[in-house]
């Protein structure tokens, strides 16, 4: 009797503690090969060779004037907030998104420059860029300010541009970040066309309905046409895409951008723009389109023939997890799957792809609004990410206030969510299930 | 030894397993940063607006306007009372509605006290017919269009079917996938789709639910014309052609190359008596509604008398034809 009683309390007792034992997690950043950061395939050999050296110039380092050692590139400043775009598109591959170890505090540094780093960024943090919402006068603002400037740097001598009050700005709940976008794949989204994404916005409205979606596409001001690049689909294209942040992140002006940011007196070292189409050959690179382009034009031509970063292993949890992924609604707005149109590039005409985004913005809620509107995207609204790659990403979300796939999901449930019915349908899912929508996350 | 005094074990240790499972929620490694924005909207994001020109403004609710109250969701503008079952509560607020007339009217769930083995959700919603991105008939063909749609996750559990719930008629679909049961049933009411979307690992909780129906009420023709028993007809592309006799174009104002839905309500004299921007920046709005309020309509005609109708116009910004100068992208 006695031994009966004890192995009935101790088998209860194993059960109590494997269920215990068992609370779902995060897998974590997955292992192995990137599986990013290389060609599309079937590009022609020409292409391939604008595409490899497009991607050197997409790890070029600037500094003021190109003259500081090992630092070539020019224009730097007079504010910014890295010093090249591989260092924050860099994580699992250049290209990618933010590193595990943050390159701000290095670049801020860098060249004897005299920037403090402001509170919202950490060694182990995400690489951020900071927005103020509203302008002194209470108007809006969104716009991006630099956190770091040239001020102290050697290549930048008699330069006194003082850092913005990031201080004051985050005492007065005035300032919001974002975080890198992996660009691979960039070129096929690109490469949807509008009324693919509108027929795809459209199917199963009824459906979308019964799980509280709806979200709409945004359009770029001057066609009318659906654009699709950046965390709210703000950028038209990617020659755009890439002048703008040469010109805001590094504070390069160029042929899309031309003219300085923080332009004050000792702080402008060169012509502007200072990116510009090459008339001579001093690259020798192995691809001539390369080398007389400019670095916007190849930083763009980088992100369009970037491959799709690939999957990792599956297996029979993530094939579970792909299925509730779908059912509890995620699928409805992180589309598996996208066609491009007729392309320029050899290979690249109607083929299909796994985003895993509709390219469409939705409202996110109260709990991830930045109040930053662009475009036809207002402060809640955000593009539904595409998901491909993010079993390699650090930090979630688009300012990186995570780096637990559990919190980004349940992030998504605030008031004025179009997520929220998916939420709560996650936190109705077993453990079982919950760790198996993660492993599928994970192995994307 | 005997069942018995085995009984009290069996019943402790799966209660704290399944407590166990509650709690181990709680992720590790999450950053405890809060987001930024907390709870402020700005100013500028679009939301619905409404403008009242004839008569007094509490005679035209809102289908956003409903809110549940004393144990019920009501909403004066579909005339829909829904007692809520017990230990239901509101779970949050949904967004706002959308540029395709989308409506989340309410949302709801099983409370900390629900006692049930398997929790569940409610969406109430509406899609106006005149907006919706989707070709409509009417529920049960829409919900027939579901099934054939239904992504391959999904298992049928009802074929598309009227049903009656209490005294009204009713399009019900239930589907399943991965535990999880859904029930369907949808409605039209004032030229929306209303739609009760339930869902529940329980699928006799679902069953209890639709049973619960019965208590519902919507709004029904009997009281006086134009009265809130008695709402005007709606009559899709009313605001078209030779019905329209004056107009004046909204000023372009605001972000371009949006869409801005609008329901209307147009006295038998012709002129514009109510008018609700369903999805617009408040610039936009503020256009449309300055520019709607000189409009002037040919009397709608019903049984040779000049009534009231309700009718849905869709405005774009800028209007087509427009020259527009030039904007910079913004990063």
């Amino acid at each position: 009797m006695k031994a009966i009683k004890l192995a009935s309390i101790l088998s209860c007792m194993a059960l109590l503690f494997s269920g215990m034992a068992f609370a779902q997690t995060d897998p974590g950043v997955r292992g192995g090969p990137s599986g990013a950061g290389g060609p599309l395939s079937g590009l022609s050999a020409d292409e391939l060779a604008f595409f490899n050296s497009a991607l050197a110039r997409f790890q070029e380092v600037d500094s003021v004037s190109g003259t500081y050692p090992g630092e070539n590139g020019v224009g730097l400043g007079p504010g910014f907030n890295s010093n090249s775009c591989a260092s924050c598109h860099a994580q699992p591959a250049v290209g990618g998104t933010d590193p595990a170890v943050n390159p701000q505090y290095a670049v801020a540094a860098d060249a004897g420059a005299a920037n403090t780093m402001p509170s919202f960024l950490s060694p182990n943090g995400p690489a951020r860029e900071a927005r103020f919402v509203n302008n002194a006068d209470g108007s809006a603002d969104g716009g991006v300010h630099d956190l770091f400037t040239i001020a102290g740097r050697t290549d930048a001598p008699g330069c006194n541009l003082a850092q913005p009050d990031f201080a004051t700005q985050v005492a007065n709940n005035n300032v919001i970040f974002r975080i890198a976008t992996p660009v691979f794949g960039a070129g096929l989204i690109e490469n949807v066309p509008d009324r693919a994404l509108e027929a795809n916005l459209a199917s199963n409205a009824i459906l979308k309905a019964a799980f509280g979606i709806s979200g709409h596409l945004n359009r770029s001001g001057n066609d009318g046409t659906v654009t699709h690049n950046g965390w709210k689909a703000q950028n038209k294209s990617l020659l755009i895409f890439a002048g703008e942040a040469y010109n805001v992140e590094q504070g390069v002006s160029n042929e899309v951008f031309p003219n300085e940011r923080n332009a004050v007196a000792g702080c402008v070292f060169n012509g502007t723009p200072e990116d510009t189409t090459n008339l001579t050959n001093t690259f020798h690179s192995g691809s001539d389109a390369s080398d007389f382009s400019s670095d916007t034009v190849n930083f763009a031509a980088f992100m369009r023939l970037s491959a799709a970063p690939a999957r990792g292993p599956q297996n029979a949890s993530t094939a579970r997890g792909e299925e509730i992924f779908a059912a509890i609604g995620c699928a409805l707005c992180h589309t598996q799957s996208l066609t491009t149109t007729k392309s320029s590039f050899t290979g690249q005409s109607n083929r299909t792809f796994s985003p895993f985004s509709d390219i469409a913005v939705h409202d996110m809620g109260t709990g991830l609004q930045d109040r930053v509107s662009q475009g036809n995207a207002n402060g809640r609204q955000f593009r539904s990410a595409p998901l491909w790659g993010v079993g390699q990403r650090v930090f979630f979300l688009h300012d990186g206030r995570t780096s637990d796939l559990q919190q980004a999901i349940l992030a998504h449930d605030s008031p004025g969510s179009e997520a929220d019915i998916s939420t709560d349908l996650y936190q109705s899912l077993s453990h079982y299930q919950k760790q198996d929508l993660l492993n599928f996350l994970r192995s994307l | 030894m005997r069942l018995s005094r085995l009984k009290p074990l069996f019943l402790i240790l799966p209660a704290l397993l399944l407590q166990t499972f509650v709690l181990g929620q709680a992720p590790a490694g999450a950053s405890q940063e809060p987001g930024p924005g907390g709870a402020i909207a700005a100013a500028r994001d679009s939301r619905p607006s409404s403008r009242t020109l004839a008569g007094n403004e509490a005679d035209f609710p809102e289908p956003e306007s409903g809110a549940v109250a004393r144990g019920a969701y009501a909403n004066q503008y579909f005339g829909l009372s829904y007692p809520l079952p017990a230990d239901w509560t509101e779970n949050v607020k949904g967004p706002p509605s959308s540029d395709t007339g989308y409506y989340i009217l309410s949302s709801l769930k099983t409370a900390d006290t629900f006692k049930g083995p398997d929790k569940g959700l409610l969406l109430i919603s509406a899609l106006d017919m005149f907006f919706v991105a989707q070709p409509m008939s009417n529920p049960l063909g829409l919900l027939r269009d579901i099934k054939v749609k239904l992504p391959p996750v999904y298992t049928l559990e009802n074929e598309p079917a009227e049903v009656k719930i209490g005294s009204y008629s009713f399009a019900r679909l239930g589907y399943t996938a991965v535990g999880l049961h859904w029930t369907v049933l949808a409605t039209e009411v004032r030229c929306h789709l209303v739609q009760f979307g339930f869902t529940s690992r329980d699928p006799k909780l679902l069953e209890n639910l639709i049973q619960g129906m019965n208590k519902l009420q919507i709004m029904t023709a009997g009281g006086p014309a134009g009265s809130l028993e008695n709402p005007p007809p709606c009559v899709k592309d009313y605001a078209t052609g030779a019905n329209v006799l004056h107009k004046v174009a909204p000023v372009m104002a605001g972000p371009r190359f949006t869409t801005v839905p609008v329901r209307v309500i147009i006295g038998a004299d012709g002129k514009v008596k109510h008018m609700h921007v369903i999805y617009a920046v408040p610039e936009q709005a503020k256009s449309v509604e300055d520019a709607l309020a000189q409009w002037i309509f040919k009397p709608y005609m019903r049984n040779g008398i000049a009534t009231e109708v309700e009718t849905g116009i869709l405005f774009k910004f800028p209007a087509e034809g427009t020259a527009l100068a030039p904007v910079k992208d913004k990063y």
